[in-house]
């Protein structure tokens, strides 16, 4: 087969915590940009917050949340298959939402705990950081494999799409 | 250049169970967006919210139990063959840049030397 390859836990945890430390700043400097309380839910959509988090916030994370995977690549070289590259970048996306969902939730900790952890629940069950960035990781080692860097522009674009649009609907649904 | 087939069987296996959280999710954020207004005092179009979760829940369900079939029954492609695909690359000799070379094409891909 020549698929089935173990991925080092080393490997993991560094896409994990970069995705967090990406999640970090990116948070900051998005609830600098007003998508501040609820993480999009509740936003009141005028023209600013919708740009923020439907064009901006997809690009710029999409792109922060592989941040693992690109030094991987680039101090290593890894021999991986394509279901490896798959899995790093949800745990990208993975590291990325665990930092998000509890800044999000301690945002709105003044309306109470029971409001907190029902945001946290929320949060955790729509696992789109993951979904996305799992997409964007098969485009890379796409790239990494074929040498086309195509495959990787097409399925980090697919991924902001996915992610742009669920905020669009998490702004204007209800 | 086309992939070969079974190229996306391995990465199925991982989106599909991921979709099928997301489905659960989908299905239970009305219940839990309601609570969350009630308890902040925002005020929202629930029924609509229904319909959207219910839509996305029927999406995401039905998208991973395709992709949980796709990936776990069809064929997995041998990933040498991108190998095999995409040659060695090597320095030509003759212009010093990175060139490919398979079996087939033996020629620089910029100056058309011998590799
Ligand atoms: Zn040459």
């Amino acid at each position: 087969m020549g698929n089935v390859k173990k991925l080092p836990v080393s490997y993991l945890a560094i896409a994990f915590g970069l995705g967090a430390v990406a999640g970090f700043i990116a948070i900051w400097g998005e609830m600098g940009m007003m998508l501040n309380n609820f993480g999009i839910i509740f936003l009141e959509p005028t023209a600013i917050t919708v740009f923020s988090a439907v064009i901006v916030a997809p690009l710029v994370e999409e792109l922060a949340k592989p941040l693992g995977i690109y030094m991987i690549q680039g101090d290593e070289e890894p021999d991986l298959s394509l279901q490896n590259w798959v899995v790093l970048g949800a745990m990208g996306g993975l590291g990325f939402a665990v930092l998000e969902n509890i800044l999000y939730a301690s945002n709105v900790l003044s309306f109470g705990t029971d409001v907190a952890l029902g945001l946290l629940l929320l949060r955790f069950l729509l696992p789109l950081h993951m979904i996305a960035s799992a997409i964007t990781g098969l485009g890379f080692g796409l790239w990494v494999k074929t040498r086309k860097g195509i495959y990787f522009v097409i399925c980090i674009f697919i991924a902001m799409l996915i992610h742009g649009l669920f905020n669009f609907a998490a702004i204007f649904v209800g | 250049m086309t992939l070969p087939k079974g190229t996306m069987t391995g990465s199925l296996k991982v989106l599909a169970p991921l979709l099928i959280w997301m489905s659960i999710g989908w299905f239970s954020y009305p219940y839990l967006i309601k609570d969350i207004a009630d308890a902040a005092g925002e005020s929202m179009n629930i029924e609509e919210v229904r319909t959207f979760s219910l839509i996305m829940t029927g999406v995401c369900l039905s998208l991973g139990i395709l992709f949980g079939i796709m990936g776990f029954r069809g064929k997995t492609v041998d990933e040498n063959e991108f190998k095999r695909m995409t040659g060695e690359l090597v320095i030509c000799q003759h212009c010093h840049r990175e060139a490919e070379k398979k079996p087939e094409t033996i020629k620089c891909q910029h100056c058309d030397g011998y590799l």
